[in-house]
């Protein structure tokens, strides 16, 4: 046999990528992680004997030496949280003290939570092949059961009884202790009395919106146990993110002990960055992620190496599972899809398929993500960076099966945020910089949760609530009382409400309900998708046109009360652009910093969003067709916001700056023409000053920049022009770069912060304004939560603002393109100007460096 | 800038509770409850309990019922699978109605008024424990449980998934052991849903009140949805005098429920000898027999509901349906037989194919079996049905048709066989 032979299939597979430059020569970066042997222990001497044999009997003689860690912590009777890789044994870390804890203790319960009902099913499969072993391996009829049940939302209420009175393991999620365990505990009584355990799996999930919910949760959950006079022992578990200890001691409120070694043992790792080809270098424009993805699809699969793809949207699993099937109709029944939306059984199906390998090929959302058991893949393929360094790493570990080689492959796409971390692999294979994020105390979500609190036990005066400063918690108790929600009597206060506010308060988010889309035929009406409430006034107006799966849909009308917008069908050859005003207010400044050349703030601010009108534009040319005002009512978002304002020297410099481009314009066979008829127009007088010509021509002016039309007469339309002094020009042409700087600016940082916030793109607002209301008229980038109140995202924003600007500094300057592109500082900035240049210049400055003259 | 907690809030659009708070009059007097009501204090080792405590004579009449009759639960027992009602003294039997602050349950709505009712030496006693204070529920609850112990059997309306749950709930975050799992309970709801689903529209106490007891409320009387906010209100105000009607509300709650519980234990012990009862009633007092296994009584009842001659035709060949069918389990052929041949007479299919299938496999009479399905085949076709229905159905009866066909032949050949 020669070496060749034995080399496995990934290896065969990653030799030839290497040999073919239109593969290998889009592979940016390679990281190959050599195989690590097993760190073992031996089972704990003391553990109960029938878990022993039970362990024997699945094939566990000895222990990874973090889970034997994890039984040293949680035995010295702490808490503790576990990080270490996909399928190194992570839930047996706490199944091993818990099972022992239950067969020694015949009282002793144990509370597990997970995100998803899914990973429930699969997590209680888990461990019953262990708990199931108890009664019948060990011949000891003297050894009590472990029952183990799941209770949440799809629990047949015939069942419910009996799993409350005798489950000794329950399973459950959030959601369900929220609003369907909390509210009834005097029914949970002898679980809480005899709760010694809580596992909360996968906290990397409960970040931002929900995880500031789940802390609230936490905090009530402990405020029952305290009640029935039970503190059990917390053990969290978490895909890598940078903060996990101090993020499970914030979501518990406890301090917690961490487990980062990893001794299970992994074969050989390679990781590769593809960045697909350029096809439009002016532009910037990049081949497809999904379409590079199908085509290494294809060599994965002639390799018969067996590979999930992970695809950021349910639709893009549609996509790339169409194009597969048909590139390859011989493999259709080898190539599967799964995301939320297929049917149990079907999933369940496919799942099974995967474990058995009939399956070659999956293309899933980050439903796939977590731990759903469905053994180990050769190759993970992620179309597109899925938008935290956790995720990625967590789909990039599905893939490798024990000791073979694996392959993790990301596809970029051209996003700016791809294209970063295609420059910046670090950021990916060194530690994760990002940390997850949450607020508890976020006022709204604090103030449902007291509401909850509040109905399940009285609260006391002087009691508290996690960690609410005490001042604070006894206003927002007054606040409840001076609405008639409690009643203060004698020490106490007590609900006095006919509501069951759990109901009122979904974990998943703080916004109302969203907005359908019944796209209304001839004769039936289906919907097509939905938008969220806010969004819904700016995408799905009167008027609107809404492109769904590629069709064009016209809104007849938007109904904000009934949250549904009616459309039909049509077929025009414009797309409509909504005009939004947005208008900031500062409500107050909470703490400032200096940067050179500007000040941040960290403050609370008003956010006003109105869709005054919108624009009809004709596809291709960009012709504007016409224009139509709209009477919908404003939205006004209170939230938490960081800004940063250029003082008088960096506007100084930037002005100085200015005055080296002035790139002469070709403006087109009419130009002198239109030109003449502009300044005859304005009757030869500077429409700004009001300055006649006097001997010099005045100059004409451009309201939008000539470069943006396609047309050059559509850019010397009479009514693009405007006569200006020469004086008034250069102030106007200056206003327009700095605003496109700033528009680059915030464009580039919004689009960097979630790298270091590990949040989505869509929780963060940003804005640019050269007179910002925000800073007394000073030239101002602001970036704001989402978010009513504020989850702490622009609180974190403010304190590692300078390493987002050298980041962002960092990221413009290698940046390939001419002159601005959705990979940098956007496609040409505000009125199409691609201030690339400007936002460098900006960028210099803030991050201390002195600017140089171009001209030098 | 100083811009408190609670303008935040409102502005962050934080909407609780109600507006326009009724608030306690500075100027005014207070009107305690022992001023606004006739009553006493109840002293229990956690404080004192207000309680107000009215008997009814011997001789009272609530509606058409009189309140200390003698009665026979035994039946009422058998149903309720409280077996040691029907050896229990009547006075062993307590009535218990609770008046709470909401109805959505959970460990955040509790009873404030307790109406408890039983048989006194004097006549009918009813009783009731007032929580003037939310911080004296652990006195309300010793004072409901001084009581409550004395009694074995508890009967409520509704109480199975309300009333009981909450005060068990109520105990437990009192940290008291809960009187009511080891009592036997009637809840009236079940059983009046069953009596009355044909011929009442509605099953509520109220609507019981006036359809089967015949009783008028007077001006005094509050309606339900507006308890919680008076007893709120109340609580905000000290001002006790609206708490009157709810007082009456809940005494009238506790004489209907023993009226009805005496007026239900007649119904169900001797349905024939009272006056005037509907034939839907003794077919649905008919039905419990029927489950109770009592099948000499439920065949009298069923004949009786049907003699009666008031039964709307639907219901009239629904009862003779269950009627038969509980002859055919009994193995009564020949009554069975009669009863289908009546119902066949309204063109009933299920009759037909009862038959059909009786003379098939019971009788073994194919040509009669024969003559029943066709019949059922001629009506089908006659039947204002969807066609795709009565496709379905005259396909399997052609099956049957077929299969009979088939048998008579065989036997023909076979006749010297057998």
């Amino acid at each position: 046999m020669s070496a060749k032979d034995q080399l496995s299939n990934v290896e065969r597979l990653l030799h030839l990528w290497q040999s073919q430059p239109e593969v290998g020569g889009n592979i940016a970066f390679w990281q190959k992680i050599p195989p690590r042997p097993a760190n073992y222990s031996d089972l704990p001497a003391d553990l109960h004997p029938a878990l022993a044999s039970a362990l024997n009997d699945s094939g566990y003689r000895r222990l990874y030496s973090h889970q034997a860690e994890a039984w040293n912590v949680l035995q010295s009777g702490k808490n503790v949280v576990v990080v270490t890789g996909t399928s190194s044994g992570k839930t047996l870390c706490y199944n091993l003290s818990i099972f022992d804890r239950l067969l020694k203790d015949h009282a002793a319960r144990a509370l597990y939570l997970f995100p998803t009902k899914a990973l429930t099913q699969d997590q209680l499969k888990t461990i019953k092949a262990i708990s199931g072993r108890f009664s019948t391996s060990s011949g000891m009829t003297a050894v009590p059961l472990v029952s183990a049940s799941i209770y949440d939302g799809d629990t047949p209420s015939n069942q419910r009884s009996s799993i409350r009175a005798s489950s000794r393991l329950l399973l459950t999620n959030p959601d369900m202790l929220h609003m369907g365990i909390l509210p009834h505990h005097t029914l949970w009584a002898g679980l809480f009395q005899s709760l010694q355990f809580v596992v909360i799996d996968e906290i990397h999930m409960y970040r931002g919106i929900f995880g500031s919910h789940l802390a609230n949760v936490i905090r009530r959950l402990k405020r029952i146990l305290k009640f029935y006079g039970s503190s059990p022992l917390f053990v969290l578990t978490s895909a890598t993110i940078s903060n996990p200890a101090d993020f499970a001691a914030r979501l518990i409120e406890e301090p917690v002990e961490l487990i980062d070694h990893d001794g299970s043992p992994r074969g050989e790792r390679n990781y590769l960055l593809y960045n697909p080809p350029v096809v439009d270098r002016d532009l910037g424009l990049r081949a497809s992620a999904s379409s590079e993805a199908v085509r290494l699809a294809r060599d994965l699969l002639a390799y018969n190496v067996q590979t999930i793809l992970f695809a950021r949207a349910r639709r893009t699993v549609e996509r790339i599972l169409m194009s597969l099937r048909f590139q390859e109709p011989f493999q259709s029944e080898n190539v599967r899809g799964y995301r939320s939306g297929y049917l149990p059984g079907e999933r369940r199906q496919i799942e099974q398929r995967l474990r058995s390998g009939e399956a070659k090929t999956v293309i899933a959302t980050n439903a796939l993500e977590l731990g759903i058991d469905i053994g180990g893949m050769d190759a993970s393929v992620l179309v597109g960076y899925p938008g935290t360094i956790a995720s990625t790493i967590q789909q990039f570990g599905r893939a490798g099966r024990r000791l073979e080689p694996a392959l993790g492959v990301l596809v970029a796409s051209g996003n700016p945020l791809d294209q970063y971390l295609i420059q910046h692999p670090e950021y990916i294979f060194d530690r994760s910089p990002e940390g997850a994020l949450i607020d508890p105390n976020n006022l709204l979500i604090l103030m449902q949760h007291l509401r909850c609190a509040a109905f399940e036990l009285p609260f006391y005066k002087g009691e508290g609530f996690g960690n609410v400063p005490v001042d604070v918690f006894q206003q927002l108790l007054e606040f409840l009382a001076q609405n008639g929600l409690i009643h203060a009597s004698g020490p106490k206060y007590f609900w006095m409400s006919d509501q069951y506010p759990a109901d009122q308060v979904s974990l998943r988010s703080t916004d109302q309900a969203p907005v359908v889309l019944l796209a209304v035929d001839e004769t039936t009406a289906s919907t097509i998708g939905q938008v969220d409430h806010t969004s819904a006034r700016w995408m799905v107006h009167p008027g609107a046109i809404y492109l769904h799966e590629g069709r064009s849909y016209l809104v007849d009308d938007l109904n904000l009360e009934e949250n549904q917008a009616h459309l039909h069908p049509v077929d025009v050859d414009y797309y409509t652009d909504p005009q939004k005003v947005v208008t900031f207010e500062k409500i107050s400044e909470f703490d400032h910093a200096a940067l050179p050349g500007a000040q941040s703030t960290y403050g609370e601010i008003l956010v006003t969003t109105q869709v005054k009108g919108f624009k009809r534009i004709r596809w291709l040319t960009n012709e504007l067709l016409g224009f139509e005002t709209l009477d919908l009512p404003p939205t006004q978002l209170r939230t938490t916001a960081c800004w940063l304002a250029l003082d008088e020297s960096t506007q100084k410099a930037l002005k100085e700056l200015g005055l080296w481009r002035n790139d002469p314009n070709v403006y087109g066979p009419n130009w002198n023409h239109q030109r003449n008829l502009a300044r005859q127009r304005d009757h030869y007088t500077c429409q700004v000053c009001g300055r006649p010509e006097n001997g010099v021509q005045h100059q004409v002016h451009h309201k939008v920049p000539f470069r943006t039309f396609s047309s050059y007469l559509e850019a010397n339309r009479l009514d693009n022009l405007i006569t200006l002094c020469s004086a008034c020009h250069q102030k106007v042409e200056q206003n327009v770069r700095i605003r496109s700087g700033l528009s680059g600016l915030s464009y580039v940082l919004h689009q960097l912060a979630p790298l270091f916030l590990m949040c989505d793109y869509g929780d963060l607002g940003s804005a640019a304004d050269p007179q910002s209301p925000l800073a007394d008229g000073y030239p101002t980038v602001v970036l704001y939560d989402e978010i009513p109140a504020g989850i702490g995202l622009s609180e974190h924003i403010f304190r590692i603002f300078a390493e987002i600007v050298r980041q962002s500094l960092a990221h413009v300057s290698s940046c390939g393109c001419k002159d601005g592109c959705p990979a940098c500082v956007g496609p040409g900035g505000e009125n199409g100007v691609g201030g690339k240049e400007e936002s460098l210049a900006i960028l210099s400055i803030l991050s201390g460096n002195r600017l140089q003259d171009r001209n030098q | 800038m100083s811009e408190s907690l609670s303008d935040k809030l409102k502005s962050l659009g934080v909407q609780v509770g109600a507006q326009n708070l009724p608030k306690p009059d500075p100027q005014g007097e207070d009107y305690p409850i022992e001023q606004v009501l006739d009553g006493m204090e109840l002293n229990t080792p956690s404080g004192s309990v207000f309680q107000v405590k009215n008997t009814y004579p011997l001789d009272y009449i609530h509606g058409d019922v009189a309140l200390s009759s003698a009665i026979n639960p035994e039946f009422i027992g058998t149903w309720a699978r409280a077996a040691a009602l029907k050896d229990s003294a009547l006075d062993k039997i307590l009535f218990l109605d609770t008046e709470t602050t909401g109805l959505a349950g959970g460990t955040g709505t509790f009873a404030f008024l307790i109406g408890l009712g039983f048989r006194s030496s004097g006549g009918f006693t009813v009783c009731q424990l007032f929580l003037r204070d939310p911080a004296l529920e652990k006195a309300l609850l010793e004072a409901l449980n001084s009581i409550v112990s004395q009694f074995d059997q508890v009967v409520t309306f509704n109480g199975k998934s309300f009333d009981i749950p909450l005060l068990n709930t109520r105990h437990v975050l009192n940290s008291f052991q809960t009187p009511f799992p080891i009592m036997e309970h009637i809840d009236l709801l079940p059983l009046a849903r069953r009596l009355w689903r044909n011929r009442l529209s509605s099953r509520a106490l109220k609507d019981l009140e006036v359809e089967i007891l015949h009783v008028p409320r007077t001006q005094e009387e509050v309606p339900s949805w507006m308890i919680p906010e008076i007893y709120f209100d109340y609580l905000r105000t000290r001002d006790a005098r609206p708490m009157a009607g709810v007082f009456y509300h809940n005494a009238m709650d506790i004489l209907s429920l023993a009226a009805l519980f005496n007026f239900c234990s007649e119904l169900l012990y001797r349905p024939l000898e009272l006056q005037d009862v509907p034939g839907l009633d003794l077919a649905a007092v008919a039905r419990l027999y029927e489950e109770m296994e009592q099948f000499e009584f439920a065949v009298s009842v069923y004949e009786e509901s049907l003699k009666k001659g008031d039964l709307p035709l639907q219901f009239y060949i629904d009862t003779i349906q269950r009627f038969a069918d509980m002859y055919r389990r009994h193995q009564r052929w020949e009554d069975a037989v009669s009863l289908w041949k009546r119902a066949a007479e309204y063109q009933w299919i299920d009759a037909f194919v009862e038959l059909a299938k009786f003379y098939e496999h019971q009788a073994k009479d194919y040509p009669s079996a024969i003559a029943w399905t066709e019949a059922a085949m001629q009506s089908v076709e006659n039947l204002a049905i969807p066609a795709w229905r009565k496709k379905a159905l005259l396909g399997d009866l052609s099956h049957r048709q077929a299969r009979l066909k088939k048998r008579i032949s065989i036997k023909g050949g076979n006749e010297n066989g057998s």
